[in-house]
C-alpha cells in the first residue's frame, strides 16, 4: 500500500516538475516572439518624437512605510524622469519611523488645506503637503491602512487620466515613464501596462540615476537576478500576446485611473494588491464585454532592492504567496469562465496548479521520495534521476531566461556576468529553490487560515542609493 | 538502431546501472535537457559576439560618418566617402537620428547628400519592399525627410492597408513631409474612420500641414460622416485657420444637438475664439449635460470678462465635481479677479461643494506661485 501511494506520489511530483517546465518553455517561444517583434522597432523609437508634446499626463504614485532610507533617492529620481506633464504623489502610510519628517525637511514641505475628490474610501488623511522647491510634488500623511489602501488614498488625490504606481525603494531610468505610458498613446484600448523590475542590489547611484549597472557580490541577490529575468522576461512577455497578462509589478505600472475605479481599484487588506487588481481588471472588463489590453513593455525599467539575508527574503516570499492565493481566490470565478478567454482558460489555471497549488506538490514531492528512499520505497538511481531531472529542467529554463536576455537587452555587460549568472542558475536548484518552496508553502497556509495583510517588513541596506 | 541500442548498453546498463525502463526514460530526458541547455548557451555567448562585432561595426562607421555629415549641414561636400551596402542601415539610423534634431536649411543639406548617395532608389529596392518592420520603418522615415517623391505610391499604400500602427503613422507623417496638402486629403477622412489610430500621433501628424489645409480637408469629410464620429474629427480643427475653424464650429452647433459634437465646438470656441461667440457660449452654462457645461464654463474661463464672474461663480455648486473643478479655475482666470476677491468669493460661499472646489483651485494657484517665486 505504502509502495502504490509512494509510487502515484513520484508521478505526480514528476508530472508537475515536467508540466510546469513545459509551461515556461511555452511561455519561453512566445516571449521569444513577442520580445523579437519589439526589438524591431526599439532603435527606432529611440530617436523618433512622435508623440512629443502628446503624451498624457501621469501621477505617479509612492506609498511608503518606513522607508526613511530610500526616499529621497526615489522621490529626487522621479523628479528627474524625462516627461512633459505628471505630478509625484508620495503617500505616508502611517510610518513608524522618520520617513516623514524626512520629507518635510527635505522638500521643505508645508501642510495645505486641500479639497480633493474622495472617490475611494481610505483611512483617515492626516494632512497633504505641497513642496515650494517642486510644484508638482505632493505628500499624503496618512493613518496606517496598508499598501492598497495608501494607493487609493494617492489616486483620490491625483489629478490625471493615468496613474502609474511605483514603490518607495525604487529608482527608475529617466525615460522610463516614456516607454511604459507608450501603450496608452498608441491603442486607446490599453487599460495598464507594466515595465521591467530589475535588481539593483550592486549596481550604482547618484542623486537618483542610476550610473552603472553590475552584479551583486551577495548570493542570494544573484539568485533573485535569475529569478527576476524569468519572472519578468518570459513570464511577463510570454502571456502578453494572448492579453493574458495576470501580474503588473506593484513596483511600477501604469493604469488608466477611470477604469481601475469602475473595478473598485485597489482591494484593502489584501496582501498581493497588484497582482489582485490586475485579475479583477481582467474580469470586470471581461464580463462587461469590453474590450482591453493588458500590457508589458520590457525595457522602461525600474531598479529595486531585492533582500539579502533570509529572514527578510522569508518574510517576502511568505507575503507574496499569500498575495497570490488571496488574488487568485478572490477571482475564482475567471477560471473557465464562459467570457474568460485566454485569461481564464490558460492564465488563471496555470497560475492557480503550477504557481499557486505547485508549492505543495514540490515540498510534498522532496519529502515522499526522501522518505521512499530511507525505508527503501524508491531506489537511490530512481531519487537522483528525479532529482537531476528537476534541476536539469529549471537550469535549462533559466538559460533560455538568459538567451531572452541576450536577444534583447542584456544589460548585464561582459561574458563574465553571462559565466556568472548561468553558474547561478544552477546553484538556485540546491537548497534555494527548495526552500522558497517551503516559505511559499507557509504562506498558502498563511493565507487558509486568513493571517491579516501588513506591509513587508524589508530590511533596507540602501547601499546602492548614493554610491 | 544498433548505435542507439549499444548506448545503451553501455552507458546506462553497464556505466549506471539502470535497467527500469521509466528510469531509462528519465535519464534520456536529463540528457536531451543538458544538450539543450548547452546549445542554449552557446547561442548566448554567439549573440554576445554579434552585438559585441555590430557595436563595433557602428562605431567604426559613425567615426568616419559623423563628421562628414556634420560638415555637410554647413557646407556641401565635393566628395563623399563611398558607402557600403552592408553600412546602409547604420547610415539611416545615424542620418535620421540627425534628421530628427535639426530644423532648417541644414535639412536640405542632409537631404542633398542623401540623394548624392542615392538612398531614395536603394531604399526602395532593398527595404521598403522587402525589409523588416525596422528596417521598413526608418526606409519610409528617410523617404519622408528626403521628400522623395517617387515613393509617394509606395507609401500611400502602407497608409491605406493598415499594415501596422507604427508603420501606418510614420508613412502617414512622411506623406505630409512630402506634400502636406495632398497628404492631409488621404489622412484627414482616414481618422473618423480608423478608430485604432492614436489620437496623439495623429495630433503630432495634422500640426505638420499648413493651417488651411487642414481647415479645408476637415470642411470636406465632417459634412459627410455620421454624427457619431464628428467630435472625432472636431478635436483637430484647433489646427486649422481660426477663420475657418470657427465657422465650422458654428456650422455643427447649427445642425446636431448631441452633447458630445457641442461640447467639441465650444472646446474648439474656447480654444481658438476671441470673445466673438461669448454670448453662445454662455448659453450652454445651464445645459442638462454636464460635458456641455464642463466645456462652456471652460471656454469662458480663457475668453470670458468680467461680466461672466457671476456665472462662473455659480457654477462653483454645480452638481457635477468635474464642472465645480473647472469653475473655480476658471473663475481665477477672468479679469479683474485677484487674491483678495477671490478671498471674498470664497467667505460669501455657503454650498460646502463650492467651498472645496475654489479652496483647491486657490491652494493650487498658491504652489505654483511659490515655487516661481522661490
Amino acid at each position: 500500500m505504502i509502495a502504490i501511494v509512494i509510487d502515484i506520489s513520484q508521478w505526480i511530483f514528476l508530472l508537475y516538475v515536467v508540466g510546469l517546465n513545459l509551461g515556461y518553455m511555452a511561455l519561453n517561444v512566445s516571449a521569444m516572439f513577442s520580445a523579437s517583434k519589439y526589438m524591431e522597432t526599439i532603435e527606432f523609437r529611440k530617436f523618433i518624437g512622435m508623440y512629443a508634446g502628446f503624451m498624457p499626463p501621469v501621477s505617479i504614485l509612492v506609498p511608503a512605510y518606513n522607508e526613511e532610507m530610500t526616499i529621497e533617492t526615489t522621490v529626487r529620481s522621479l523628479m528627474q524622469l524625462d516627461y512633459p506633464e505628471m505630478e509625484v504623489v508620495v503617500i505616508n502610510d502611517g510610518s513608524k519611523d522618520k520617513t516623514i519628517d524626512k520629507l518635510i525637511e527635505i522638500f521643505e514641505l508645508y501642510p495645505l488645506e486641500q479639497a480633493f475628490r474622495t472617490r475611494l474610501t481610505t483611512n483617515t488623511v492626516r494632512t497633504v503637503y505641497c513642496s515650494p522647491i517642486h510644484a508638482n510634488l505632493r505628500v499624503v500623511d496618512k493613518e496606517n491602512g496598508g499598501k492598497a489602501d495608501a494607493l487609493n488614498a494617492g489616486i483620490n488625490i491625483s489629478q490625471y487620466p493615468l496613474f502609474c504606481c511605483i514603490d518607495a525603494d525604487s529608482v527608475l531610468e529617466r525615460d522610463a515613464l516614456k516607454r511604459v505610458v507608450m501603450p496608452f498613446v498608441e491603442d486607446p484600448l490599453t487599460v495598464a501596462s507594466g515595465g521591467t523590475v530589475r535588481v539593483a542590489n550592486g549596481c550604482q547611484v547618484r542623486d537618483g540615476f542610476l550610473l552603472n549597472v553590475k552584479l551583486p557580490s551577495n548570493l542570494m541577490a544573484l539568485v533573485q537576478i535569475v529569478e527576476y529575468l524569468r519572472a519578468f522576461l518570459f513570464g511577463r512577455l510570454g502571456w502578453m500576446p494572448l492579453n493574458a497578462l495576470l501580474v503588473i509589478s506593484g513596483a511600477f505600472g501604469v493604469f488608466h485611473k477611470e477604469t481601475v475605479i469602475a473595478a473598485g481599484a485597489y482591494r484593502r487588506n489584501t496582501i498581493g494588491e497588484d497582482m489582485e487588481l490586475v485579475v479583477r481588471l481582467h474580469k470586470y472588463l471581461r464580463s462587461i464585454g469590453r474590450p482591453y489590453r493588458i500590457t508589458f513593455v520590457p525595457d522602461p525599467v525600474c531598479w529595486t532592492e531585492v533582500p539579502e539575508d533570509f529572514k527578510t527574503l522569508r518574510s517576502q516570499r511568505i507575503r507574496w504567496q499569500q498575495g497570490l492565493a488571496e488574488s487568485l481566490a478572490a477571482n475564482l470565478e475567471l477560471l473557465f469562465n464562459r467570457r474568460g478567454g485566454a485569461v481564464g482558460w490558460f492564465a488563471f489555471p496555470f497560475m492557480l496548479f503550477f504557481e499557486g497549488v505547485g508549492p505543495v506538490i514540490e515540498v510534498c514531492g522532496y519529502i515522499i521520495v526522501a522518505l521512499g528512499f530511507l525505508f527503501d520505497y524508491v531506489p537511490l538511481q530512481g531519487m537522483l534521476a528525479l532529482l537531476i531531472l528537476s534541476i536539469s529542467l529549471s537550469v535549462t529554463v533559466s538559460v533560455v531566461a538568459l538567451l531572452l536576455e541576450e536577444l534583447t537587452f542584456h544589460v548585464y555587460s561582459g561574458f563574465k556576468n553571462i559565466g556568472i549568472l548561468f553558474i547561478v542558475a544552477i546553484l538556485e536548484n540546491f537548497g534555494y529553490r527548495q526552500i522558497t518552496a517551503v516559505w511559499r508553502v507557509i504562506g498558502l497556509f498563511r493565507w487558509a487560515t486568513g493571517r491579516k495583510a501588513t506591509w513587508g517588513n524589508m530590511v533596507r541596506k540602501g547601499t546602492w542609493t548614493n554610491t | 538502431m544498433e548505435l542507439l541500442e549499444s548506448i545503451d548498453k553501455l552507458l546506462l546498463t553497464q556505466l549506471l546501472g539502470v535497467t527500469d525502463r521509466t528510469l531509462k526514460i528519465v535519464v534520456y530526458l536529463n540528457f536531451l535537457l543538458i544538450a539543450l541547455t548547452l546549445i542554449v548557451l552557446v547561442f548566448v555567448v554567439v549573440f554576445r559576439v554579434r552585438s559585441i562585432i555590430r557595436r563595433r561595426q557602428q562605431i567604426e562607421f559613425n567615426k568616419v560618418w559623423q563628421p562628414v555629415l556634420e560638415e555637410c549641414m554647413y557646407e556641401l561636400p565635393e566628395m563623399l566617402p563611398t558607402l557600403a551596402t552592408r553600412d546602409l542601415m547604420n547610415f539611416l539610423l545615424l542620418w535620421n537620428g540627425m534628421q530628427e534634431n535639426i530644423k532648417g536649411e541644414v535639412r536640405d543639406n542632409l537631404n542633398f547628400v542623401a540623394r548624392w548617395l542615392k538612398i531614395d532608389g536603394r531604399i526602395k529596392n532593398r527595404l521598403l519592399k522587402r525589409g523588416n518592420l525596422s528596417e521598413r520603418l526608418l526606409a519610409v522615415n528617410t523617404a519622408g525627410h528626403m521628400r522623395a517623391m517617387g515613393l509617394w505610391g509606395e507609401l500611400e499604400d502602407l497608409v491605406m492597408e493598415n499594415e501596422g500602427q507604427l508603420l501606418v503613422m510614420i508613412a502617414a507623417k512622411a506623406l505630409t513631409r512630402m506634400n502636406d496638402k495632398r497628404a492631409a486629403s488621404i489622412i484627414i477622412p482616414m481618422i473618423a474612420v480608423r478608430r485604432e489610430w492614436p489620437l496623439p500621433a495623429v495630433a503630432g501628424i495634422i500640426k505638420e500641414i499648413h493651417p488651411e489645409s487642414v481647415a479645408e480637408a476637415i470642411g470636406d469629410v465632417i459634412v459627410r460622416v455620421p454624427e457619431s464620429m464628428v467630435p472625432r474629427l472636431t478635436r483637430f480643427l484647433r489646427f486649422a485657420t481660426v477663420k475657418e475653424a470657427l465657422a465650422i464650429a458654428m456650422d455643427l452647433m447649427e445642425k446636431y444637438d448631441s452633447p458630445d459634437v457641442i461640447a467639441s465646438c465650444l472646446n474648439v470656441i474656447g480654444d481658438m475664439d476671441c470673445g466673438e461667440h461669448l454670448a453662445l457660449i454662455r448659453s450652454f452654462v445651464a445645459h442638462d449635460s454636464w460635458v456641455v457645461r464642463l466645456q462652456a464654463v471652460c471656454a469662458l474661463g480663457k475668453i470670458g470678462t468680467m461680466d461672466d464672474v457671476t456665472v462662473v461663480i455659480g457654477l462653483l455648486a454645480d452638481r457635477e465635481w468635474w464642472v465645480r473643478h473647472r469653475a473655480a479655475r476658471s473663475l481665477m482666470a477672468l479679469p479683474s479677479v485677484d487674491t483678495e476677491r477671490l478671498e471674498r468669493i470664497l467667505e460669501g460661499q455657503t454650498d460646502k461643494y463650492a467651498i472645496e472646489a475654489l479652496k483647491q483651485a486657490m491652494v493650487e494657484k498658491m504652489i505654483v506661485g511659490n515655487v516661481i517665486a522661490s
